[in-house]
């Protein structure tokens, strides 16, 4: 975080280009990564994170630092536009991410992570997207439960509790669960 | 360790190794980060662009007259049909003067230095200490240039006995096998895109002659439209990064996403998107990209023969798969020789048509064709060009190999360009270059873990010596992993488990 990212908010929301720029250039890596792990196609991972940003530029004045960081809004903002993308897609299931997606699905993906991603994918694929959700951004995207909670719209403890579901969902899959388990009992908030 | 869990031990390692090296090591693109920067302070721009605002507009001091270009910034919507693009494109893209290639004199562009990014993997692993007998490297993306080191805050420090990389990746060996090659001559021209000659300051003319009703753009002396962003009414996007002088097109339509359809359940929803794309053939891909750059007046008077793009490694797996948006590559050439990006692909303006309706969806890359040229002195020893080959270019390793010592031939060079950026600490401006170099084809890729089909080493004398002295490390040995999460700190997994509520 910005040391003096609260000032460069209040600019922002006051028409600030300059301080927007400066938030830009603080969170472009991040969100960019943040959707890219949810879409796996670099060209549609762009287009994403273009719109969230766009959409943090038009809405940064409605952004309220009492009810979550800066951060945490953004992501959110990422999130939901990546939702969007899949919910405005012409599937007969239910996706919100592309771990939802069955292999064959017509969508765009990069070739050259799509190998890694598929043997991981056997294991993730198992979760359901909220426990996946959290695995991923706590290990991948570095998020601590809180961030995970507010960007997600559920309580830290919900998010806790999603995990013992997950645990208890994987069964079947001893190691995996007993990995989700130590993963998210030990990593630092 | 809970007992429970103790038996899983080997297990639980591996799926840890995978799901930590299986995090994609992505970055955002440069240029997309930099063009949606400016999109995002355009807007603001174009918002505040008022005459109560008028202070706030940015003045950009030009060198040492102090000429000041503004950052103007014109969003048009263009009715289709009332203000034809075609004729729009032809100005951007028009000659601001009588020749295509302006001749300066020899060593004009001051030095050429080395890539920003050469031996850049080598040399990190250098600073970390990752070069000794004992370290090695794991890559956290699996092919084509070995991806970086995996040492970010995906890593798990874990027992010295005890490691959970599930697959270990060598550095290729390169052979040269070809024959003796002369290389033809000690001094050969490089090129560089003429920024002075862009037609910023041309539509900076135009504008600041039509003047806007809101304010008086001819006040400001010396001004230079930087970018421009038109957008046609089911059209296209026209992004011109004027300064730059470059031009995208990318339409309008929402390709990628459906129009107005939202989540759809029911039996009625129809209108699936098809599984799988057809491989359109590359003459009628050729023939489709032609036929739009003529219909927008779009020059090729600078590239070379086009050619559809294959993912040559999928293809050469097995794994490749026709993808919808397919690709005319429209290389960028010089004296007959193409131009190539460092890690062999080519460089030039590239067509992408939907393969479902056969409508090109974007152009990207057209450049403004007015270069510069300038004479530099070119090594003739071809050892020492080889010796860079062997060592697997400037770029260094190749990371891939499945065991220690394979090998990658290189056969007989040919002549290109190798487009190269270089960034002018005095004024802030990345030019392009393209220096002469020699390309080094990689015979027996077939069934190899990269991308990279061959070896492209520059001749520009200047940029050997320098990649000579900045670079003098040794080829990294095989990783092995050591690294640790973040900073490098992460329990061991004696310690994770143990800590662990379930291990409790």
């Amino acid at each position: 975080m910005l040391s003096n990212e609260s000032d460069l908010i209040r600019e922002s929301q006051e028409g600030g280009n300059e301080a927007f720029g400066e938030l830009y250039d603080e969170y472009i890596q991040k969100i960019y990564k943040f959707v890219y792990f949810k879409t796996h196609h670099k060209e549609v991972a762009e287009d994403l994170t273009s719109k969230a940003f766009i959409k943090a530029f038009e809405k940064i004045k409605s952004y309220d630092s009492r009810k979550a960081s800066f951060s945490t809004w953004l992501y959110g903002i990422a999130r939901n536009t990546v939702i969007d993308y899949y919910r405005t897609k012409k599937l007969n299931i239910n996706v919100e991410d592309v771990w939802d997606l069955p292999a064959k699905n017509g969508l765009l993906e990069d070739v050259d992570n799509r190998m890694k991603l598929e043997e991981v994918g056997k294991h993730l694929k198992t979760l359901d997207v909220g426990q996946r959700e959290i695995i991923i951004m706590r290990v991948w995207d570095d998020l601590s439960y809180k961030e995970i909670a507010q960007i997600m719209n559920k309580s830290e403890a919900n998010c806790r509790m999603m995990y013992m579901r997950a645990v208890g969902k994987l069964k079947e899959n001893v190691p995996f669960a007993v990995y989700v388990a130590l993963l998210l009992n030990n990593l630092k908030n | 360790m809970d007992p429970n869990l103790k038996e899983y031990e080997e297990v639980l390692s591996d799926i840890v190794g995978k799901i930590l090296t299986a995090k994609p090591d992505i970055e955002a693109d440069a240029r997309f980060v930099a063009k949606l920067r400016d999109e995002l302070m355009n807007k603001k721009i174009k918002n505040k662009l008022n005459i109560f605002s008028m202070n706030k507009i940015p003045f950009i001091a030009v060198g040492a007259t102090a000429a000041v270009a503004v950052v103007i910034v014109v969003s048009v919507s263009l009715v289709s049909g009332r203000l034809p693009v075609n004729k729009l494109t032809g100005l951007i893209t028009q000659k601001t003067t009588s020749d295509s290639v302006i001749q300066l004199s020899a060593n004009a562009f001051g030095s050429l230095g080395i890539p920003s990014d050469s031996g850049s993997q080598r040399s990190a692993l250098a600073e970390e200490g990752a070069l000794t007998a004992d370290a090695a490297i794991a890559p956290s993306v699996g092919f084509g240039g070995g991806g970086a080191p995996a040492n970010s805050g995906s890593m798990m420090k874990i027992g010295e006995d005890m490691a959970i990389s599930p697959i270990y990746y060598q550095p290729y060996q390169f052979k040269y096998t070809g024959g003796d090659f002369v290389i033809a001559s000690g001094e050969m021209p490089v090129y560089r895109l003429a920024l002075n000659e862009t037609i910023g300051r041309t539509m900076a003319r135009l504008l600041s002659g039509a003047s806007a009703e809101f304010v008086d753009l001819s006040k400001f002396k010396n001004a230079g439209v930087r970018s421009m962003h038109i957008s046609q009414e089911n059209g296209f996007n026209i992004y011109m990064n004027l300064d730059q002088g470059r031009i995208s097109l990318d339409s309008s339509r929402p390709y990628l996403m459906t129009d107005t359809v939202m989540r759809c359940d029911g039996p009625d929803c129809g209108g699936y998107e098809p599984e799988e794309y057809p491989q359109l053939p590359e003459t009628q891909l050729i023939s489709i990209a032609d036929r739009f750059l003529s219909e927008y007046g779009i020059s090729k008077t600078v590239y070379g023969q086009p050619f559809a793009e294959v993912d040559s490694m999928g293809d050469r797996f097995g794994f490749y798969y026709a993808p919808r948006l397919q690709t005319v590559v429209y290389p960028l050439s010089f004296d007959s020789k193409d131009v190539y990006e460092s890690g062999g692909q080519a460089s030039g303006m590239r067509v992408l048509i939907d393969a479902v309706d056969s409508e090109v969806r974007s152009v990207n890359e057209i450049l403004n064709p007015i270069f510069e040229k300038s004479n530099y002195e070119m090594e003739t020893d071809f050892n020492r060009i080889i010796k860079i080959v062997e060592n697997g270019g400037m770029w260094g390793g190749y990371y891939g190999a499945m065991e220690a010592g394979e090998t990658l031939e290189v056969g007989a060079p040919e002549y290109v360009y190798l487009h190269q950026y270089d960034y002018s600490q005095s004024d802030g401006i990345v030019r392009e270059l393209y220096v002469p170099a020699l390309k080094f084809p990689i015979l027996n890729a077939e069934g190899k873990n990269i991308y990279q089909d061959s070896v492209v080493v520059p001749l520009a004398k200047e940029m050997l010596d320098n990649y000579e002295i900045q670079n003098d490390v040794p080829m990294p040995e095989p990783y092995f992993m050591k690294g640790e999460e973040g900073s490098g700190e992460v329990m061991p997994m004696d310690a994770m488990v143990e800590s662990s509520p379930s291990a409790q």
